[in-house]
């Protein structure tokens, strides 16, 4: 839209802090001045009524011809022949009462004075005039806020009638040539009741409902209503705004004639025509003659339209001719004479600027600002050049430097003990201890800052499996350290009685802001990680089956040792003296009642691990090379002959898997029913909806059983994802068993250890599309291509993406590769 | 068209130091620090200063660079968010002016994170200060009378009143009161309240007692401003009148009640902490003289008006019969058709 400027004649914000509306204003002679000229008369809802007198320029104190305080909001304000003087008096509008006024001046002095006043039984909304039946003067004709028409002839109340069905009331207007009033109703539609109706009803003392001469349905609720006598057509025109379109009805059958949706919302609206003959659009298609004639589809007279958009849109009959910009939206528009010029533009804004205008023809100019003009001196601009420069130079060099102060983690571990009060365990998954209580361990997080404090600090605490932490999350907008310098928080792990330990380790690692010294803050993170006891883990039984099937055998290079001195330790704290007896054996009893135990050869430095349950068999061994290596001050060499147990690791891989495959066949399942679901609900509401439905056709029967089979589905979904934990902790149990098979076997290096628990890890995530199969064939492929290569001919480390698996066959293979060529000495570096 | 007291009636642009100095009755209310004037200066940081007239900003690097504006100015005030080079996407307060037929434009951003209080002070202090226009503008037929007594304004005392004085404006005289306050002089009829005058001393040129043809009268003139109106009231012991006007005349004149109260809610301290040392300035004063706006500067804030601005070129208003209303004359050899059509 263009943007031509509106160029203001006159303007002044009228009131401090008042409120106004439509209605509230108006443009005449008000005050019969002999040399005529128009005065705006506006009347706000603080009751504050106001008359001035314009002249082109700046708004000057004189040009205020009256300011009244009325002490009673206006609601609005008339111009009109009301009495028999032929003089022009003021209507003023309260809310329960109608007040005539003569204004007048003599001299510099103007003044109101009342002529009639009529207290109104109802809360009034807004008035019409005319001349209603015919009268000699105008009437008026008060609309009430709850349908009442009040039609007032000079000092007597005429007519008092009440609207059928009326909920809100709307613009009111009274059409001259049907002699009749025209309403808007809450349905949506505009009403025409002829005065005559009114008239006879009443004097009848009819008690019935009146009935409109028409109604109209416009779908829109109506804001503005005009009567406009419409000089190309000879017709009366009424003119309707709704939110979004203009409406043209005709008077005498309330018919549509014309309308017009707005790309804005309109705020006012002010019809007239032009004195030339080219006030109807033609082309081609429109025979100008004949749509003066009769069939007018077209307005047929220029109007201005008033948006909340802050425009002023010129429209001459169906063609936009012209558009300004204005400061405040428009709530009022009028074109009037002031000052001898013919013309102006009378708009006013809600907050109460009132403005006069016309409009600018210059077209508008960008302002360019010339850098020149800027006072710059070359020095100044070099010198900043030169700070410039330094500063990204200083960044570009500078290694990110390290706050000032940093947070340290901490951790406390208190005995293990068992629970002194009550736990809520409705599932049964913690493990007891001999009392009956869940057997837990107090945990201490010791959080350490040397500055004054820190923002938006979160600690989590991660526990492996095996165990369950009653608080794992602790956040604080702000931690203040001032003076302490520490801070402790504290949470209980809980054993678990349904799983065997595998990772044995509690990590815990904070996020926080860290104010750095000059300003600013910087986001840091720290983390601790540190392990359970083993007296949390398992408890010491008294040997009793020496023949379990899965047994791994640890050879090192000293003398037999007794059983005892590796765990002195655990049995310390369990209080298990009496049970250790025997100096070459010990079980081990995790809280899910399986049972490791080590038996130590008597005459070489060999340990013989063994369990019912293959993936029992990590922790124990973990936690055996452990004390190992502490007892011997890491002075000794450790060996595992065994062969690597593929198999098991194959087998969990394939239960794993196997579930994975459900899950997802399960889900797609879920999905063909859930959008067979939204099929069914679709046509039946269609049929529903449908005028003359036509029958279910067991619709509703398939609709119930899809539904069932989503319920069962989903139900078999958790199931499976249930099953997929435990098949997930077997198979990490199983992969950390091969993870330090190979290494102490083949004798990897501590680095290339590292490296092969992040190929082939023990931390299984599992997700749809890609889960711990398909990173482990991703790795293994890798290993293959990279450091565990054949030849050259082989490494070349391509990026392919990492694609479902559809079976874990060369999954395996691969595994099997890579164990054999570090079996061969392959190396895994970076 | 001056007013004497220019500080809330003008825009001034990049002004010497001393017109940002604060005059007598001129108060601080709130002293905003790292606030950006994103239209003239966007990148740079300065200071915002609400007075109970006007707003001063200046440039922290270079307080030449600066915008006095007076509340009188201002057209309307908007909250919208904006582009800063200094913070990016923002909130910043759009303040649309009028100055001599021109329009200007200034955009201010508090550079203060999630700070409002840039736009609530000021909002508090805008308000204030178009709800207390009787405070500093004439004001001819207001309603200011109520039941034969002045309706007195917040803070206002009235230190005398006459009864029986005449106002000789017009040709038989009219019969009323006479107020002297603190803030103004009033004056309304006896007979039509409506009829009245209220006058605040900074609108005062004149103070003189002149014979007229009613016999000895005490002459007012109001300034430039409020239009040199000379207005003349007979009234009885007319010299001590006279000697008490021109006494609170000059105490008021040099130190005004304005009426711009804006209570604020953060403590004293913080505003005495960012507010900057009135020292005198490290400039020359260049010129001491009420100087139009530097026109160099107020390119960058101008929205329209500008060649009217420079040439003071009127435009004429002809009624143009193409759509029925007043225009601008168009330039040479255009219709209003053909100019719609470019567009």
């Amino acid at each position: 839209m263009s943007i031509f400027e509106i160029k203001e004649w006159w303007g002044k914000k009228v009131g401090e802090d008042e409120e106004f509306d439509t209605n509230n204003i108006c443009v005449g002679n008000v005050n019969n001045a002999t040399a005529g000229g128009n005065k705006i008369v506006v009347g706000s809802f603080q009751g504050y009524l106001r008359i001035f007198e314009p002249q082109k320029g700046e708004y000057k104190s004189w040009q205020l011809l009256i300011e009244k305080n009325l002490e009673e909001g206006i609601l609005q304000v008339g111009l009109g022949i009301y009495g028999d003087s032929g003089e022009m008096l003021l209507a003023v509008l309260h809310s329960r009462m109608l007040v005539i006024y003569a204004v007048e001046t003599v001299e510099d002095t103007t003044q109101l004075s009342l002529v009639y006043r009529h207290e109104l039984s109802r809360n009034s909304f807004n008035f019409t005039q005319g001349m209603f039946g015919k009268a000699r003067n105008e009437l008026i004709c008060v609309q009430s806020v709850d349908g009442q028409l009040t039609i007032i002839n000079k000092d007597t109340v005429q007519i008092e009638i009440v609207l059928p069905d009326f909920y809100l009331p709307g613009p009111l207007i009274y059409a001259k040539q049907s002699d009749s009033f025209i309403v808007s109703n809450t349905n949506l539609e505009i009403e025409c009741y002829r005065y005559s109706t009114l008239n006879m009803q009443v004097e009848a003392r009819d008690k019935r409902t009146i009935k409109a001469d028409w109604t109209c349905n416009i779908g829109e609720q109506a804001f503005h209503m005009h009567y406009h006598k419409n000089k190309n057509t000879r017709k009366y025109d009424i003119i309707v705004v709704g939110t979004q379109t203009l409406y043209i009805l005709t008077e005498g059958a309330g018919k549509i004639r014309y309308q017009r949706r707005l790309d804005y919302p309109p705020s006012c609206i002010k019809t007239y025509h032009l004195n030339s003959a080219s006030e109807i659009y033609r082309d081609e298609n429109r025979d100008v003659d004949q749509i003066a004639e009769g069939g007018a589809n077209s307005p047929c007279f220029t109007f201005l339209l008033g948006s909340f958009s802050n425009y002023i849109l010129v429209y001459r009959d169906v063609q936009l001719v012209w558009t300004c910009k204005t400061s405040h939206a428009p709530i009022f528009v009028d074109i009037s004479e002031f000052g001898g010029t013919e013309g102006l533009i009378v708009h006013f804004a809600d907050n109460g600027w009132l403005q006069i205008s016309y409009l600018g023809t210059e077209p508008p100019k960008l302002n360019y600002i010339l850098p020149e003009s800027k006072e710059m001196k070359y020095e100044e601009m070099e010198a900043e050049h030169q700070r410039l420069l330094g500063r990204i130079l200083a960044s570009e060099q500078d290694e990110k430097t390290e706050p000032d102060y940093a947070l340290s983690l901490d951790y406390e571990l208190s005995k293990v003990e068992e629970a002194d009060e009550y736990i809520d365990d409705p599932d049964n998954i913690y493990a007891k201890g001999d009392s009956g209580r869940p057997v837990r361990i107090k945990c201490s997080i010791i959080l350490n800052y040397d500055g004054d404090e820190v923002k938006n600090l979160m600690v989590n605490v991660n526990v492996p499996d095996h165990c369950e932490a009653d608080k794992t999350v602790f956040s604080y907008k702000i931690l203040n350290f001032g003076g302490q310098r520490d801070f402790k928080e504290s949470f209980y792990i809980y054993a678990r009685n349904d799983f065997n330990p595998v990772s044995n380790e509690v990590v815990v690692s904070a996020s926080y802001m860290s104010p750095r010294s000059t300003s600013g803050v910087d986001l840091r993170t720290a983390c601790k990680i540190f392990e359970l006891p083993m007296t949390f883990n398992c408890r010491i039984i008294i040997p009793s089956n020496l023949k379990d099937p899965n047994k791994i055998t640890i050879i090192t290079d000293k003398d037999a040792a007794q059983i005892n001195s590796f765990f002195e330790d655990v049995i310390e704290d369990l209080g298990a003296h009496s049970i250790c007896t025997t100096p070459n054996v010990m079980s081990f009893m995790y809280h899910n009642n399986t049972i490791v135990t080590i038996l130590i050869s008597k005459n070489a430095g060999k340990f013989r691990v063994q369990s019912a349950s293959f993936d029992a068999l990590g922790y124990i061994i973990h936690e055996l090379i452990k004390r190992i290596n502490i007892l011997y001050s890491n002075d000794v060499k450790v060996d595992l002959q065994d062969s690597i147990p593929l198999h098991e690791l194959f087998t969990a891989i394939d239960d794993h898997f196997e579930l994975r495959e459900k899950i997802f066949k399960s889900k797609k399942k879920l999905e063909d029913r859930s959008y067979q679901f939204r099929i069914v609900e679709k046509r039946l509401i269609n049929r529903f909806k449908d005028k003359n439905p036509t029958p279910l056709n067991n619709l509703d029967f398939l609709l119930n059983q899809t539904y069932q089979d989503m319920m069962n589905i989903a139900n078999e979904i958790i199931e499976y994802q249930k099953d997929l934990k435990n098949a997930a902790h077997n198979l990490s149990s199983r992969v950390k068993i091969i993870q330090i098979l190979l290494k102490y076997k083949f004798d990897i290096s501590r680095e290339s250890y590292k490296l092969l628990q992040d190929h082939l890890s023990a931390d299984i995530h599992d997700f749809d599309e890609c889960g711990w199969e398909e990173h482990t064939y991703a790795a293994m492929t890798h290993l293959l291509k990279t450091c565990l290569a054949k030849s050259s001919k082989e490494s070349n480390a391509s990026n392919a993406s990492i694609k479902r698996l559809t079976d874990t066959a060369k999954l395996k293979k691969h595994l099997t590769i890579v164990c054999d060529r570090l079996a061969r000495g392959g190396v895994i570096s970076l | 068209m001056s007013d004497p007291i220019w500080q809330h009636r003008e825009i001034r642009f990049d002004a010497p130091f001393s017109q940002l100095t604060l005059r007598k009755g001129e108060v601080l209310i709130d002293s905003i620090a790292n606030v950006e004037d994103t239209k003239g200066n966007n990148g740079d940081k300065g200071n915002l200063l609400i007075t109970n007239l006007r707003i001063i900003w200046f440039c922290d690097d270079n307080k030449k660079i600066n915008l006095s504006v007076g509340y009188d100015c201002i057209l309307n005030s908007e909250i919208k968010d904006n582009n800063s080079l200094m913070k990016g996407s923002s909130q910043a307060l759009y303040l649309r002016t009028r100055f001599q037929q021109s329009r200007f434009e200034f955009i201010f951003s508090s550079l203060v994170r999630d700070s409002p209080r840039l736009f609530s002070s000021f909002q508090a202090v805008i308000r204030s200060y178009e709800t207390t226009k009787l405070y500093r503008d004439l004001k001819l037929r207001g309603a200011i009378v109520q039941d034969s007594e002045l309706i007195l304004l917040p803070k206002e005392k009235v230190f005398n009143k006459y009864t029986g004085v005449w106002n000789l404006s017009q040709e038989q005289g009219n019969l009323g009161s006479f107020y002297i306050s603190n803030v103004r002089i009033v004056w309304f009829a006896n007979l039509a309240e409506g009829f009245n005058v209220s006058l605040p001393w900074t609108q005062i040129k004149n103070i003189k007692v002149k014979e007229s043809k009613f016999g000895t009268a005490l002459v007012l003139e109001t300034s430039e401003f409020s239009g040199n109106y000379v207005l003349g009231f007979k009234l009885d012991n007319i010299e001590e009148v006279h000697k008490e006007i021109v006494a609170l005349y000059q105490v008021y004149i040099a130190n005004p009640v304005f009426g711009v109260e804006a209570a604020l809610k953060e403590e004293y301290e913080d505003i005495e902490k960012v507010t900057i040392p009135k020292v005198e300035d490290e400039f020359e004063e260049v010129d001491q003289s009420d100087a139009g706006p530097n026109m160099v500067s107020a390119q960058y804030y101008l929205t329209s008006g500008a060649d009217s601005y420079s040439k003071k070129k009127k435009s004429k208003i002809i009624f143009s019969e193409e759509i029925g209303l007043a225009v601008e004359q168009p330039p040479e050899g255009l219709t209003l058709e053909k100019l719609w059509k470019i567009m």
